[in-house]
């Protein structure tokens, strides 16, 4: 596939963002500014990773996304499954990394999120958001279990990194880079199988 | 004499099934280049699961079904680099307002087709068209590049009547059409040959 259609589709999937759900994270992102103390920092730092996840997951499944990944002139196209899932992927990674961008302008000495949590925080995201994207062309309980496995995934990378530190961070990076690979790899096989019929 | 060209698309027994539930009963249709052949359905679902179904977008379950030598569901991108498709779900804006250089750019790039080619042949067919609407945009849309076989879901009777004459089609046009049940002709009708 050439670059152009990578960037058609790019846009087309951008059509209609910036959405509610970049300016949440964008915001969430100015936590990292406040300097709780104590045993708050932890529950601050938790809460910024728990909430960005949950909201990184809804925006690739809210209604607009859902319509955006089985648009009909894409499955028209003279292009491959794994082709068409790549360029799809790109734009909810690029807005769930909104969040550890904002985290990293707003970081200050004892801000609750220090790099190596901010960096697990987008491995986090980027793993949940592409497994979430699988949930795009699901229905009903399926659907449901996309949705448990990419909050589940994402939360235990990015707080894995939170908790352990460095060593941390490296067991997430492990842990994401092969769930990405196997879920971007089954997302382009279910969008070549998949048949638009609605 | 057109049987004497290889037939453009051979459907045998083509049908789609969903969990257990036939969505689209068997059909068959063999249509060579230029002629014209018209898919009647008692509802719209079924005329654009058959539409799609010809366009290789929905993937027949049983039967065969073949665009020129290639078979869609192992060929797909070479099936559809043959085929235009045009459906009332892929009319770009509304009302009367023309397509956009943005709309055509980006159906261009898709289609890998030079942008400049493309916006004059949108502009071409729509002059030859004379008609305004969202189908007929579509129509011009699909119709940047060279196709072998048209594939048009429900379109307007008024767009339908006169798009071969119009625009000077040689490859095969097949539209699907919801008919009433007491009319119904199943499972196809060919309408003229080229």
């Amino acid at each position: 596939m050439n670059a152009r259609a990578t960037f058609a589709m790019v846009r087309i999937r951008f059509g209609d963002e910036p959405s509610a759900g970049l300016m949440a994270l964008a915001l969430l992102g100015f936590a990292n500014a406040l300097k709780p103390n104590g045993s708050q920092a932890a529950a601050v730092a938790a809460t910024i990773v728990v909430a960005g996840v949950a909201i990184a997951v809804g925006t690739t499944l809210r209604r607009a996304s859902i319509a955006r990944t089985t648009e009909l002139r894409l499955f028209a196209a003279p292009l491959y499954g794994k082709e068409v899932a790549r360029a799809q992927a790109l734009v909810p990674c690029a807005i769930s990394l909104a969040l550890p961008l904002v985290l990293l302008l707003a970081y200050r000495p004892g801000a609750p999120l220090g790099p190596n949590a901010i960096a697990g925080l987008a491995l986090g995201l980027v793993a949940a958001t592409l497994v979430a994207l699988g949930g795009t062309l699901r229905v009903g309980r399926n659907r449901a279990i996309y949705v448990a496995a990419a909050l589940a995934l994402g939360c235990t990378i990015a707080l894995t990194a939170l908790v352990l530190g460095r060593n941390g961070l490296l067991v997430g990076l492990l842990v994401a880079v092969v769930v990405a690979y196997a879920a971007l790899r089954a997302f382009g096989e279910t969008l070549a199988r998949f048949d638009p019929i609605d | 004499m057109s049987s004497d060209f290889a037939p453009i698309l051979r459907a045998a027994d083509a049908t789609f099934a969903r969990e257990g539930a036939t969505l689209v009963a068997p059909f068959s249709l063999r249509v060579v280049p230029g002629e014209r052949a018209c898919l009647e359905a008692p509802d719209a679902r079924v005329a654009s699961l058959r539409a799609r179904m010809l366009a290789g977008i929905v993937k027949v379950t049983s039967g065969t079904l073949s665009i020129g030598e290639f078979d869609p569901r192992i060929q797909p991108v070479q099936a559809k680099r043959l085929i235009g498709f045009v459906s009332a779900a892929l009319a770009p804006g509304d009302g009367e307002c023309p397509l956009d250089r943005a709309t055509i750019e980006a159906h261009a790039d898709l289609w890998d087709v030079d942008r400049a080619l493309a916006r004059a042949a949108a502009a071409d067919v729509t002059v030859r068209l004379g008609l305004g609407g969202a189908y007929a945009r579509a129509l011009a849309l699909t119709l940047i590049r060279p196709v072998a076989l048209l594939v048009l879901d429900r379109p307007p009777p008024e767009l339908e009547a006169i798009v071969s004459e119009r625009l000077g089609l040689r490859c095969a046009v097949v539209s699907s059409r919801v008919t009433a049940p007491a009319t119904l002709r199943t499972p196809f009708l060919k309408v003229s040959v080229a």
